[in-house]
């Protein structure tokens, strides 16, 4: 039975409401199949009537033959927009564009990994959709895939490494996956200027091995180096662990080539054009919800002589706060990374993971990286950090690296902290800016009123971001205990500023919380945008910006 | 009982490094590479400070052959808790010819000269891959050894020495003063802590030269050419079984 002739908007774990004209006698049959339509809601019409929050049922009531319908329902209840559902007729046009019959998978062992997230969970409404993934190797692929799909009316996830922690780049229903995993040519790299150009499906750590030849860096790099791909960097403006030291990857993109939702190609690649406003920027951290990045051209910097780290075992906040003032001052620009985790943290990857940390038990760890023209400078930069702390707080128990080998190993049980957590429960992850004097209460406080719900509770990050990673397990998803989770966190943000999302993005895991923390013009402001940039919301649609309530 | 350890410590190019061949092929790049203390040498140093902190050696001594960056290595094995380090200065280029059996001739000496009673190498360094130190060591100067080991304990006179071999591990029993060579079970390396990397910087490091030793270290191979291994032939991806069939068809391979 086709849907009716309503517009629907959803919001997840909220009431939405529907808006259309139905003639009178079809009421009961178009509640009954909308109702259908939704996953576990009553139907119940009457006169209105108080309804208690919990209870799923629907008001109606009809006043000169238009029919208002107000349906409440709790969770899991997101509507599907009323985009056109693939055919054959569109896989085989797909197919003639991508020339190669193995570029569009539909069946579901193919399509499993694209479909699904890191965490290995489906979103709650995907289990009987048909999902088509498309692979293109080109622009010009992109732009015709684009053209197609919005002459039809389909929506499309834009996809890259699909490494990200808050689920936006997969399906919710039976959009297509657009992924550029095909889309990895280095275009080319000058040594005298730095620029690399690269197609978005470029894998981070194949662009650091290229550039790395020359004696340069990517000026990004984060855990997820091995699968992430540029193109998601951008498009999520991803931070990574040399924030402090790099700033914002938007500072090194020099040209962006993006492809519209209506298959337009915007090409403003090449650096030579300073003036006017810089429209490629809309496009980064934009997560995929505006335009489809193709290529990139990035600055990259020349690579420092020598790295060397040190991880220190710390017993207070007071100390924690201490090591980053103190580093600051004496490494100044040279502080390439400060890191710190609590015990929670280590001992999660010591037990999950069978890696070992090189101190001993401590409430704190922080890891402070430095880079020069040789060691015997970065241990000096090092050892006077330490003395400086040790003047305040006694004796504090260190490891350094004295070659590259052991810096990575240094590094090693920060990188696997998320994955040690995937092998604990349910995570209920959170990526937050906190101010650095409070960066452990939200923690504290947390344990204080949920400890005993739950099995983990650690915190880790980019110190001197305020970048806060809070994870929480449970053994199995509970519903009830994420929301408690969420009203805490948002209270405590509020009170004591700061964002709901640091640098993990939005995607589809926090929508309901952006309202929360960014102002409502910032939002609207946003909508317009998306409004403009992709008129038939089909690009990325469920992520970023909830669909708006008709009032 | 006055246990006193030597430890052979190699500078080698780091273990992280991608290593390349130099054009005129005669050798790899080593100028503005990092170099850095040979890792089975790091566990060998780690075992002769074990020993030192369970109160059977009084002493460890590091040794290092080669030119004056050397005493970086040397520092490395310092601050992981060496009491003093000597640097046999062997000054570039001839260091690259320096081979094994120099290397073990001037270990021997040193040996003699300090009164050891234990002398801990690396199996092999990660450079040449020799794996002959430490046998030529305990040849020259007619001590027993026990290669590769991935468990030393000693008793009394006598050590206990657990090997990696082929089949498993072999257990043997030899007399001391022996040779042990350092498998990469053996241990894991502590890391330096920034205080002991400070007290290294004034532990004391002798330096000596091939002649003080009246050791004779000129080669007695001579490197013809060094060069890359064989490119991979390109292999060519297919999109699916098809193409697969199709391909190995047209080659004739079915």
């Amino acid at each position: 039975e086709k849907m009716p002739t309503m517009s629907c908007y959803g919001l997840r774990n909220s009431h939405y409401t529907l808006d259309g004209l139905v003639d009178k006698k079809q009421l009961q049959p178009t509640l009954k199949l909308i109702c259908g339509y939704i996953a576990s809601a009553d139907v119940s019409t009457g006169p209105a009537a108080a309804l208690p929050a919990e209870t799923r049922s629907s008001l109606c009531y009809y006043k000169y033959g238009i029919i208002k319908a107000r349906a409440y329902c709790t969770a899991n209840s997101l509507i599907r927009r009323d985009y056109n559902y693939v055919n054959q007729d569109d896989k085989n046009y797909f197919t003639k564009i991508l020339q190669q019959p193995s570029r569009l998978l539909d069946q579901q062992h193919d399509v499993a990994h694209y479909v699904t997230d890191w965490h290995g969970r489906y979103h709650d409404t995907s289990r009987n959709w048909n999902r088509t993934v498309l692979r293109p190797t080109t622009t010009e692929m992109v732009a015709a895939i684009m053209k197609h799909c919005y002459k039809r009316n389909l929506a499309v996830v834009p996809q890259g490494g699909n490494t990200g922690l808050v689920g936006g780049s997969i399906p919710v229903f039976d959009e297509i996956t657009l992924s550029t995993s095909l889309m990895d040519d280095i275009i080319d790299f000058d040594p005298q200027s730095g620029i690399l150009i690269c197609q978005a499906g470029c894998i981070l750590k194949n662009l650091h091995d290229h550039v790395d030849k020359y004696g340069f860096s990517m000026p990004i790099d984060l855990a997820a180096r091995g699968s992430c791909q540029i193109g998601g960097n951008l498009a999520t403006n991803a931070g990574g662990i040399h924030f402090i030291r790099y700033g914002p990857l938007r500072k090194y993109v020099t040209g962006i080539e993006m492809v519209l939702s209506n298959g337009d190609i915007l090409d403003m690649l090449s650096s030579t054009s300073h003036h006017g406003p810089d429209i490629k920027q809309l496009v980064i951290g934009a997560e995929g919800t505006l335009a489809i990045i193709s290529k990139v051209a990035l600055r990259c910097l020349e690579t420092p002589k020598c790295y060397s780290a040190a991880l220190l075992g710390c017993q207070s906040h007071d100390q924690i706060t201490s090591a980053l003032i103190i580093a600051r001052n004496i490494l100044g620009h040279t502080m390439s990374a400060i890191e710190v985790m609590d015990l929670p943290s280590v001992s999660l990857v010591q037990s999950k993971l069978g890696l070992n940390c090189p101190l001993s038990s401590h409430p704190f760890y922080v890891l402070i990286e430095t880079y020069s023209g040789d060691e015997n400078q970065n241990i000096d930069k090092l050892y006077n950090i330490l003395r400086l702390l040790e003047n305040n707080f006694g004796d504090i128990e260190s490891a350094v690296s004295l070659n590259q080998t052991q810096l990575s190993q240094l590094w090693t049980v920060r990188e696997h902290i998320t994955e040690a957590l995937k092998h604990d429960g349910h995570v209920y992850k959170f990526d937050v800016s906190v101010p650095i004097a409070k960066y452990f209460d939200l923690v504290e406080i947390m344990r204080n009123q949920i400890g005993s719900l739950t099995s983990t509770i650690c915190g880790f990050g980019h110190l001197a971001d305020g970048n806060l990673h809070l994870n929480i397990t449970s053994k199995l998803y509970d519903q009830h205990l994420l929301q408690t989770i969420e009203t805490i966190l948002l209270d405590w943000l509020v009170k004591n500023g700061g964002s709901i999302s640091a640098e993990h993005g939005i995607g589809f895991n926090k929508t309901n919380l952006m309202y929360a923390s960014k102002a409502t013009q910032n939002v609207v402001t946003m909508r317009v945008l998306k409004d403009y940039f992709d008129p038939k919301g089909i690009l990325n649609p469920y992520k970023i910006l909830q669909v708006e309530a008709i009032a | 009982m006055a246990l006193r350890v030597l430890v052979g410590c190699k500078r080698v190019i780091d273990y992280a490094v991608k290593v390349r061949v130099k054009p005129d092929k005669t050798g790899v790049v080593t100028d503005g590479v990092k170099h850095s203390i040979n890792p089975f040498d790091e566990i060998a140093i780690e075992e002769a400070v074990r020993l030192k902190e369970k109160k059977i050696a009084s002493e460890v001594v590091a040794i290092s052959c080669g030119p004056k960056q050397c005493q970086e290595t040397l520092r490395t094995a310092l601050a992981m808790g060496a009491d003093r380090a000597i640097h046999v200065e062997v000054p570039e280029p001839q260091s690259h010819t320096l081979e094994p059996l120099g290397v073990a001739k001037i270990f021997s000496k040193l040996a003699k000269e300090e009164d050891a009673g234990l002398i801990i190498v690396g199996k092999q360094a990660i450079d040449d891959d020799c794996n002959q130190t430490g046998q030529i060591t305990a040849a020259l100067l007619d001590w027993p050894q026990g290669t590769f080991a991935s468990e030393i304990t000693v008793e009394g006179e006598h050590m206990k020495v657990i090997r990696e071999i082929d089949g498993g591990l072999e257990t043997i029993k030899v007399k001391m003063p022996a040779v042990v060579s350092a498998d990469l079970r053996l241990n894991e390396p502590r890391y330096a802590t920034l205080p002991n990397i400070m007290k290294a910087k004034k532990k004391k490091i002798d330096v000596k030269t091939p002649a003080d030793l009246g050791v004779d270290i000129a080669p007695r191979t001579e490197v013809l050419s060094v060069e890359d291994p064989p490119v991979r032939q390109a292999g060519s991806k297919v999109e699916d079984v098809t193409e697969l069939v199709g391909k190995l068809k047209s080659h004739g391979f079915v």
